[in-house]
């Protein structure tokens, strides 16, 4: 059944076939003789009631309460947060969207490991979103400079083509190598141009153009990419977007929430597996979110304030995709343990307590990670340790960069204090 | 670039860093109040005068005298084209249908506008999708309109193609560098011996090129260290400004012939431009993003407790604001008074039907209304009212905070971090202004909310969507609502009976008057004003005033004013 698609075909083929598997050779940089360390946001929409939330217990015996109980299978393979507070930076969803990855600060942690540590991969970073641009008036977790986000890409497709490429089991045909060529002469020529237009300009709107260098600079990269193989299956499961779709996009579409948020995840473990990127986003929907998740029959921002049965349910079925994408990073097998060891995974969300829009006791959860020091199956507990308030979530960032390999000891917000969490990573 | 500071979200503009709001400590977020020579503040008995009570009496003309010796107010600067302008650009270079932008990714937008420069930053995702938007629409362009694009076929055709297309992509003629440059693609081993190849290559290098993607606000140096635009970027801000796509062919001949320096010149051709049907959508667009309802189509509302709201009613509003204020900027009077107080609505049926209006025709039309339809002006369209509300009801405090940021320009801090901004859960036995008033009887609360809350509940009279009620949980709906400190340096208290009321109220407010001078300062400019800027928005906002009120000339002094030429060098 395999069948090899071209991005065009992959893109405009609605109405061929659906291919349910895709075999892809893809030429990459050469892997390191250690698998490399890797990082991945999961975020998920509005909150969580604390008190269903997070475990009472601390240690490494504990039982998860209802919001979170879909996490048990997976419990050993996590680490539980409680008594995290993001503090500054604005209220409410729009607020906390702004700052959960970026500590308040202007740039978001995924955007800064791109560039500190994942500059050798094809992208620094990659954004996969599900729904994520579907009514969305309130922002996305990812942030390249004050006040603009990145939008991550809503269409697994459209992302498959942009990660993955164009090339067939056998490498690159002739007319890809053309195709290729020609991109490249593009790309040489813009920045060309950008060379000449900075020699006008004072350092605000180099700074800009700055930013667009290293962007050519890094579709570039992926244009003359060269060393080992990777196989890539990604199996679309009969996904296709119907170009006829104008609103809501296929991709968009509520029944298909699920489909495309498992595909999103599939191919950023792909992603991550190959070596195209360093550095993930899975972000689910947005602030203030108006998707129904199966089973569920309001909107998931009304649940959040509805609370009782409807919101645990929302939340349990965000769960147990977590539990999918987990075990998906633990299915592929590396040099030195799975996929899942080398890459710590933080699960994510805007608010604290979703009905009262505050920013305390956030739901933060970290898998995975082994091979960066990170000890799972454990609960722990980061309420008022600083002067009788609780741990900022920026000190929680700066463990994950630090575990990364960037050297840092702030990220956004200092006002509690500076450097990691405690006891965290070893 | 990875400053790491703690900055609130909202710049708030001129470096106010007020914490609370407090009696009379509102602010206002034009840079009026700091600009203001001796005269006329908060004068209201020159009757138009219009600046938020900053400026003397109507007509004087020239700066304030603190004004004389300022630096130009705008830097120098790149703007990169929004989603919106690039589907109308490459749509007009290529004589294709506009492309879907969608696989651009958005900027932030500032104050409600996407085209704010600071937001306009480009990364690897938006080379990926302008690689393969230009790929795929000059594919298409080449086989629809092959003729016009490559208008040639003996030797020296490559040069010509760069040479012409070149001065349209860009905006400017090429140097003979670039020249050089892009003939380079035209080497055998890139077109394999064919010339549409290379033809192609140079179009697709052109539309992903910073010469293309950023329109350029830099500028030539003059003695005094100062930047004037030159004649191709005044064009270029001219063209965007009003039709949201390049200069057409008789503006690049105005540019080509030096005839924009001159302040006829200019106004010859900026009337022109809006003579032009294509700036009415552009000047609906504008609007869209100043009274925040350009995702009106793209709004949530819970379909249990607004059934009769839909996509398509949604659709309808947005076209209904559109034809609303195209009509009264260029097809009636113009005046900033009548967009808050005509007596007509534009609907179509569906959504005449939705509002409970009778007498609509099928399509899209203007329909005269009485004050008992409780609609006329832009405080009671549904776009603005839907989305200036939540999915489930009303929201006093975010129509009051459209109002009091958006129509007064004046700044609110947003509340501290350390506060429960929860709103009162939904009560089926109390009307939302009931549930609300915690806000105004909360000490803490009500330092900021009295100036937010009791704007919103004079709102309350329509409903999430923007459909006209008397009652709402069989209670009778009180619909007085009041402004406090309405004009610049008044702390007086100003009454409305519903948002027709407020909107006569608003028509006359030197303070609304100004701040809609403001708005379309920081649309044309894209940039937020500093305290810079002082001077040249008084200055526009004197200007519009002086003429009137009428948007019209508010749109034409906008380009005419030098702040939009001469610029500071950037930092």
């Amino acid at each position: 059944m395999a069948r090899v698609l071209t991005r065009r075909s992959l893109v405009k083929g609605a109405g061929t076939a659906a291919a349910l598997s895709l075999l892809f050779k893809q030429w990459i940089r050469t892997a390191h003789a250690a698998s490399p360390h890797r990082v991945l946001f999961v975020y998920v929409p509005d909150g969580c009631r604390p008190e269903l939330w997070h475990p009472t217990a601390t240690g490494t015996s504990f039982t998860l309460p209802d919001m979170s109980q879909p996490l048990t299978p997976i419990q050993s393979d996590c680490v539980f947060m409680k008594g995290l507070n993001m503090y500054a930076g604005g209220p409410t969803h729009e607020g906390g969207v702004r700052k959960v990855l970026t500590g308040a600060g202007d740039v978001s942690l995924d955007i800064f490991l791109g560039q500190q540590v994942g500059k050798d991969a094809l992208h620094q970073s990659v954004q996969l979103g599900v729904g994520t641009q579907y009514q969305n008036g309130s922002g996305y977790v990812s942030m390249v400079a004050k006040e603009t986000f990145v939008q991550p890409d809503d269409n697994p497709l459209d992302a498959f083509s942009n990660l993955f490429g164009d090339s067939g089991p056998m490498g690159p045909s002739p007319d890809e190598l053309l195709r290729r060529k020609r991109d490249q002469s593009i790309l040489d020529t813009s920045l060309a141009d950008l060379q000449s237009l900075e020699t006008k300009l004072g350092t605000t709107e180099k700074a800009k153009l700055d930013l667009h260098l290293d962007a050519i600079r890094q579709v570039e990269r992926r244009l003359t990419g060269q060393g080992t193989t990777c196989t890539v299956n990604f199996d679309t499961r009969g996904f296709m977007v119907n170009p006829m779709d104008y609103y809501p996009k296929t991709y968009h579409i509520e029944s298909n929430f699920q489909l495309v948020g498992e595909l999103q995840m599939d191919l950023m473990a792909l992603a991550l597996s190959c070596g195209v990127t360093r550095v993930g986003v899975v972000q689910w929907s947005h602030p203030v979110s108006p998707t129904h998740v199966p089973g569920v029959s309001v909107g998931n921002h009304d649940a959040s304030h509805m609370g009782g049965p409807l919101y645990t349910a929302a939340k349990q079925w965000f769960m147990k995709e977590f539990v999918y994408l987990v075990n998906k990073l633990k299915s592929y097998q590396e040099m030195d343990g799975t996929l899942l060891d080398n890459t710590v995974v933080l699960l994510c969300s805007e608010l604290g307590d979703g009905a009262l829009h505050d920013h305390v006791n956030v739901p933060f959860v970290l898998a995975g990670g082994k091979n960066l020091g990170l000890t799972t199956g454990r609960s722990l507990d980061y309420s008022m340790q600083v002067n009788g308030e609780n741990q900022p979530h920026a000190k929680l960032l700066v463990s994950i960069a630090n575990a990364m390999g960037a050297n840092i000891d702030s990220f956004g917000y200092t006002g509690h204090g500076t450097g990691g969490l405690d006891g965290l990573f070893a | 670039m990875f400053g790491r500071s703690a900055l609130g979200l909202v710049a708030l503009p001129l470096g106010l860093s007020i914490a609370a709001c407090g009696e009379g400590m509102i602010q206002r977020d034009h840079p009026s109040t700091r600009a203001q020579g001796a005269g006329g503040a908060g004068s209201t008995s020159t009757g138009s005068v219009g600046s938020g009570g900053s400026i003397g009496p109507t007509g004087t003309g020239g700066a304030p005298p603190s004004c004389t010796a300022a630096d130009p107010p705008g830097p120098q600067l790149l703007r990169l084209m929004t989603r919106w302008e690039y589907a109308a650009t490459v749509a007009d270079l290529l004589g294709v249908a506009a492309p879907n932008v969608e696989p651009i990714p958005g900027s932030g937008s500032v104050n409600g506008f996407d085209n704010d420069a600071a937001g306009g930053v480009v990364t690897d995702r938006h080379v990926d999708a302008y690689m393969s938007l230009a790929k795929d629409l000059v594919d298409q362009a080449f086989a629809a309109n092959h003729a016009a694009l490559v208008p040639c076929s003996t030797a020296g055709c490559d040069r010509q193609l760069i040479v012409s297309f070149g001065r349209k992509a860009f905006r400017r003629p090429l140097t003979d560098d670039e020249i050089t440059r892009y003939l380079a693609l035209f080497s055998a081993d890139l077109t394999q011996g064919t010339f549409d190849e290379g033809a192609k290559l140079v179009v697709r290098s052109m539309l992903v090129s910073p010469n293309f993607l950023y329109r350029s606000e830099i500028g030539d140096k003059n003695a005094d260290g100062t930047f004037t635009l030159s004649p191709f970027e005044i064009a270029t801000a001219l063209s965007y400004t009003f039709w949201g796509t390049a200069p057409d062919a008789a503006l690049a001949q105005a540019a080509d012939q030096g005839k924009l320096s001159s302040p006829a010149d200019l106004e010859t051709q900026a009337r022109r431009l809006l003579a032009d049907p294509k700036s009415r959508p552009q000047l609906a667009h504008f609007f869209g993003q100043w009274l925040g309802t350009s995702e009106v189509v793209n709004t949530n509302k819970d379909k249990g407790t607004f059934p009769t709201f839909s996509t398509d009613i949604a659709k309808s509003m947005a076209a209904e604001e559109a034809a609303f204020v195209e009509h009264v900027v260029f097809d009636a009077s113009g005046s900033f008074g009548e967009l808050f107080t005509a007596p007509y609505v534009f609907v179509d049926q569906p959504l005449a039907q939705f509002y409970g209006l009778t007498g609509a025709s099928a399509t899209m039309g203007l329909l005269q209304v009485g004050p008992d339809s409780h609609r006329g002006g832009l405080l009671t369209l549904g776009s603005v009212l839907a989305s200036h509300a939540h999915a489930m009801d009303s929201s006093p405090i975010k129509r009051g905070v459209f109002v009091r940021r958006g129509l007064l320009c004046q700044s609110l801090p947003d509340p501290p971090p350390n506060i429960d901004t929860t709103p009162p859960p939904l009560d089926p036995t109390k009307t939302t202004r009931d549930r609300f008033a915690a806000h105004t009887s909360n000490a803490a609360c009500k330092s900021c909310h009295q100036y937010i809350d009791s704007i919103g509940f004079g709102f309350e009279s329509y409903d999430g969507v923007g459909i006209y009620r008397t009652t709402e949980n069989g209670a009778t709906i009180d619909t007085s609502g009041s402004v406090l400190g309405l004009e610049t340096g008044s702390m007086s208290t100003t009454p409305f009976q519903g948002p027709t009321d407020l909107g006569g109220t608003l028509a006359k407010s030197p303070t609304a008057q100004a701040c809609a001078a403001t708005q379309y300062y920081r649309y044309t400019r894209g940039f937020q004003e500093t305290n810079a800027d002082a001077c040249a928005v008084v200055h526009l906002q004197q200007a519009f005033a002086a003429r009137g009120l009428d948007f019209k000339e508010l749109m034409v002094s906008a380009v005419l004013e030098d702040s939009l030429r001469v610029r500071r060098a950037t930092p």
